[in-house]
């Protein structure tokens, strides 16, 4: 996976045509709102009532094909760090785009979706996209949170807004769609030269040493 | 909010610096239930990365764990030997001329009137941050609209832009930590830049030190007749076992003995093998080697930086072993811990105590009774922001400087980061500079700064054609330096202590000591083994078959 992201063929963001685009994705949102299960449902198609929290969905990848350019989307789930106010600065580090989870039956977690917010407008890349997801609409008969309130607040704040329910699978795919039509496919570079984005080091790159490119 | 953690750990870890994350990470995938906790409400302890605002934040002062009417048998956590010393900093105030961002063209008598202004204020500020009650005057700071110069405010409304290190480290391409982060795919969790040139200082002026085959060739400052013995003597140690006649000889006795010419010396002493006058001869050769071994895997240099600042490091290893269940609690009140037959029982975190088998604490966290009374060691710290490189160039450069040691003063080594590391933001600079401490920070660098930078407002004025880099902040620290022995004493046998920041570039000496402590603590279990891909996971339809499979069903 990481070698791909280095690979020439496959730069992310990269302008050929046929191109394979990566993007870091990151899930936010308080403790059993759903945001495993979200990934679970668009990368494995599963469900899975009792969800232990947390396991399963830390660091998974999915592709989309959106006419001729290939989506492949890192995914990043929190691994429960949020739980303790503990979530490090790193998870939010070169994300392009963000998944910010309520459950409709609950009103205090919409609140802290929207402390969410705040903090990614805070703290992440300024061309983020983010995209605001009610999740377990499954369950609209307990709702507490009504729709127009959250597609007003994301209005408000330039996010995507969908009600899932990754029990049913209900808008799971479009709203991973909906963020991959709205992520830029053009090569990034900073204007000097160099690629924005780092290095990752992996195994295929540590072959045998090129002879001659040390003082062999 | 109010929560309660769960009560059935193996292992409590307090302190989040990179040992007690390796272990953290170590102890998680392997199956061990770790509780992970940190007083402060940030990861890294001395091993963090801050913001500017918050880097200022250090200088305040810290409370001290007072004793515990309740219970009067608590091993308080804390003690104050292994904080930051001497923590200093300054705002100086320099015209953005240089920089990109846009410049009213002022007449140069009203610049100057400004400046003197500025810096009486400035001077006026310095005594009010020394009473720590500078709140107020850093918001009117921040309000001000922006002016042709780089002053506090202007820095500060940038804060989030600038990573700053406190333990800066390089990573050798090809060392023990790289292939850690590979094989156990934590590698996957961040981000890094190569270093793009090393520099010495070297006949009063900055040099490019040869690194590999074809910068030796193509350095017009070194003679035919010495690039053949350059290439000869690296050949020669590449190869070699054991210098034995060199036993108890200094490297550069060996490097004399080679009638090498003083370029060449400086290159191989202070360049390649970052040795000093005295620093033995197996040493000195153990260190070509690794740089030699490093070259040509990643990058033109045989370094590595982590993007987003050193601070990212522990991160990820903490990011691994939440993943394989760890729980994380940052800002927590920790209080302390009791014990009984020598043994470690339970910790008090907020008001809850929690029973584990181990405990695992960073050096800065031992309780008073506990520490060693050694003399104690520092490491010299300097961080400046500039407004450009050290040497410019049309590319930005991620450079490695060495400032060999002088008149007294101790081996200076300089990195510098420019906005490609996500540290810092076009067109500034931030330029760490790290020694073993001689005398102070301030003293220990005085002849860096003054060889490297336009030290003040006043020289840059003066001197229109000066080509050195303008300091825009100043902050110098000492750093304990843990490197070396066993710092406690009589400890329960369950407890164990991780090691500070070490004076070395890399993370070597780290992963070390934390693979040493898991084997103490687990001696029959794996050290951090290969976290499977993303492809690879398969998650159960069963429930608890995650459980049984162990780490390996579990996500990476």
């Amino acid at each position: 996976m990481a070698a791909n992201r280095t690979g020439p063929a496959q730069r992310p963001n990269g302008a050929t045509q046929g191109k394979i685009c990566q993007f870091k994705l990151v899930l936010l949102g308080e403790s059993a709102v759903g945001k495993s299960s979200l990934v679970l449902r668009f990368v494995k198609g599963q469900f899975h009532e009792y969800q232990e929290s947390t396991i399963g969905a830390a660091f998974l990848t999915q592709t989309i094909c959106l006419d001729d350019t290939t989506v492949k989307f890192e995914i990043w789930d929190t691994a429960g760090q949020e739980r303790y106010h503990s979530l490090a600065p790193m998870y939010y580090r070169g994300a392009q785009a963000a998944i910010v989870v309520y459950d409709i039956t609950n009103q205090d977690t919409f609140g802290r979706a929207k402390t969410w917010v705040k903090e990614l407008q805070r703290q992440a890349s300024p061309t983020i996209v983010i995209a605001l997801a009610g999740n377990k609409q499954d369950l609209a008969n307990k709702r507490m949170v009504e729709y127009e309130e959250a597609q007003t607040y994301a209005d408000e704040n330039g996010l995507l807004f969908m009600e899932t329910s990754a029990k049913t699978a209900m808008n799971v795919n479009d709203i991973f769609l909906a963020i991959a039509k709205k992520l830029p496919k053009n090569e990034q570079t900073t204007g000097q030269g160099g690629s924005a984005q780092g290095r990752r080091l992996a195994e295929g790159d540590s072959g045998a040493k090129a002879p001659g490119n040390c003082c062999k | 909010m109010d929560y309660e953690f769960p009560t059935d750990f193996d292992i409590v870890i307090v302190g989040t610096g990179i040992i007690e994350s390796i272990i953290s990470a170590a102890a998680s995938r392997v199956g061990k239930r770790v509780l992970h906790v940190d007083e402060k409400e940030y990861y890294g302890g001395h091993w963090a990365s801050f913001s500017l605002e918050a880097i200022l934040e250090l200088k305040k002062s810290k409370e001290y764990p007072v004793a515990n009417v309740e219970n009067p048998d608590l091993c308080l956590f804390g003690n104050q030997t292994y904080d930051l010393k001497n923590v200093d900093y300054k705002f100086h105030v320099i015209p953005k001329e240089n920089t990109q961002l846009e410049k009213q063209e002022d007449s140069e008598n009203q610049e100057n009137i400004q400046l003197e202004k500025q810096e009486d204020s400035e001077n006026q500020e310095q005594v009010t941050e020394c009473k720590d009650n500078d709140e107020n005057e850093q918001v009117i700071e921040k309000e001000k609209p922006d002016t042709d110069v780089w002053d506090k405010g202007a820095l500060l409304k940038l804060s989030r832009k600038f990573n700053i290190d406190l333990t800066p480290k390089l990573q050798y391409a090809r060392g023990h930590f790289v292939e850690l982060l590979i094989s156990s795919n934590i590698a996957r969790y961040s981000e890094y830049r190569s270093v793009s040139r090393i520099l010495t200082w070297y006949n009063k002026k900055l040099d490019f030190l040869p690194c590999s085959r074809s910068d030796v060739f193509a350095n017009s400052k070194v003679s035919v007749v010495e690039k053949r013995m350059l290439m000869k003597v690296l050949t020669a140690l590449n190869t070699v076992d054991k210098l034995n006649e060199y036993e108890n000889k200094t490297f550069k006795q060996y490097l004399t003995d080679q009638k090498l010419t003083p370029n060449l010396i400086h290159y191989l002493l202070y360049g390649i093998s970052m040795s000093s006058d005295d620093t033995p001869c197996d040493v000195g050769v153990v260190n070509v080697k690794r740089f030699l071994d490093s070259l040509g895997r990643f990058g033109h240099t045989p370094f590595l930086y982590s993007m987003y600042g050193s601070g990212e490091i522990p991160q990820a290893f903490c990011r691994l072993s939440a993943v394989f269940g760890g729980v994380f609690a940052l800002g927590q009140n920790i209080q302390g811990f009791t014990v009984s037959d020598n043994k470690f029982k339970s910790i008090t975190v907020r008001s809850q105590n929690i029973q584990a088998e181990h405990l695992v604490m960073s050096i800065e966290k031992v309780p008073k009774q506990f520490l060693k009374s050694n003399t104690q060691q520092y490491i010299s710290r300097c961080v400046l922001i500039t407004d450009k490189s050290i040497l410019d160039s049309e590319k930005e450069h991620l450079t490695l400087a060495f400032y060999p040691p002088e008149n007294g003063k101790p081996f200076v080594k300089i990195i510098e980061l420019g906005c490609l590391t996500g540290t810092c933001l076009k067109p500034l600079y931030l330029v760490h500079l790290l020694a073993k401490q001689g005398t102070t920070p301030q003293e220990d660098f005085s002849s860096v700064i003054d060889s490297l930078f336009g030290q003040n407002e006043e020289t840059n004025m003066e001197n229109e054609n000066e080509q050195k880099p303008s300091i825009l902040w100043s902050m110098y620290f000492s750093l304990p330096d843990t490197n070396d022995g066993d710092l406690t004493e009589g400890l329960p046998e369950n407890v164990f202590v991780c090691p500070g920041p070490d004076a070395d570039l890399d993370y070597d000496y780290s992963v070390k000591k934390a693979e040493e402590m898991f084997r103490q603590i687990y001696a029959d279990l794996d050290f951090l083994p290969r976290a499977p891909d993303p492809e690879e996971i398969v998650i159960g339809e069963e429930e608890g078959q995650e459980e049984t499979a162990e780490g390996d069903a579990a996500s990476p």
